[in-house]
């Protein structure tokens, strides 16, 4: 009975119930079965340290053996039953991931959600700086040979 | 000897809590699989190896405490791979930070009132 190996499962208990989250909120079903790949790594590791901290390790080895070929089993079977076929069809109750929309810019979701978001306002209010030169109001002459008189585009912009 | 196991336990400790966190906190399926593939990976094993070097190591656990560290050093990318092939196969996409918001800030690629993109001059001839 090691006080030490003791925090350590509890810490690992922990860590298994911060994965349960990513199963639960996970976008697609591949993000699901991704964290249970995680859990269940997590479950061998506690299945182990378990058997040395009750005394018995080679009983607990072997469950944990057992435990870890069903958990290899599962996100392989899983993730072939999920893929999309040659169809275009899945079998997760979604639209086909293809046709989904692409992840980009602000992180949708998770603890990175904010300060996506205020780069991306950063990112565009430099870029709309960048491109308005200070214009006089009102027309300016355009170099075009005919003479023509045209307004600047950011204008034209702003009519909208 | 049991001092050092526990330092090696700890580090690996140290693994997989940056993995779980990562689990948390990346953006895509991806980055995702990058941590609970490699990091984990890491871990379990630093975890098992500790694991050698406590006092209730008998004989009759060390053969199991190995097998049991080779297969899941080996199943745990392998069924991680098989994961994310079927998903990259269903046409997941990687995340990226080119958004649509500041691609038309910055290009200037959206095209304006009077239908012109930005950079290609519509000829105004006379009518």
């Amino acid at each position: 009975m090691s006080p030490f190996l003791i925090a350590v499962l509890l810490i690992i208990a922990v860590l298994i119930a911060a994965g349960l989250h990513r199963v639960w909120a996970g976008p697609t079903v591949f993000d699901r079965l991704v964290a249970i790949a995680l859990v269940s790594v997590n479950g061998v590791i506690v299945l182990v340290v378990l058997g040395f901290v009750l005394g018995r390790p080679s009983l607990f080895l072997d469950i944990a053996l057992a435990y870890a070929l069903l958990a290899f089993l599962l996100p392989i079977a899983l993730g072939r039953y999920f893929e999309e076929r040659d169809d275009g069809t899945s079998r997760d109750g979604l639209p086909s991931p293809s046709r989904r929309p692409r992840p980009t810019g602000v992180v949708p979701h998770g603890l990175l959600a904010e300060r996506g978001r205020r780069a991306t306002e950063q990112r565009v209010a430099q870029a709309q700086q960048q491109r308005q030169p200070s214009y006089p109001e009102g027309e300016i002459q355009s170099p075009h040979p005919k003479g023509r008189t045209r307004r600047p585009r950011h204008y034209r912009e702003d009519e909208r | 000897m049991t001092i050092v196991g526990d330092i090696i336990i700890g580090l690996g400790l140290f693994f997989i809590i940056v993995s779980t966190i990562a689990l948390l906190v990346m953006p895509d399926l991806y980055t995702r699989a990058h941590a609970v593939a490699k990091s984990e990976t890491l871990g379990l094993l630093l975890v098992f190896l500790g694991l050698f070097l406590r006092p209730e190591m008998d004989a009759a656990s060390f053969g199991r405490l190995v097998f049991v560290l080779v297969f899941s050093l080996i199943a745990n990318p392998t069924a991680v791979h098989a994961l994310v092939r079927a998903a990259s196969r269903s046409g997941a996409l990687p995340w990226t930070v080119i958004d649509q918001r500041i691609a038309d800030a910055e290009l200037g690629s959206e095209p304006d009132a009077h239908g012109e993109v930005e950079g290609v001059e519509a000829e105004e001839g006379p009518r």
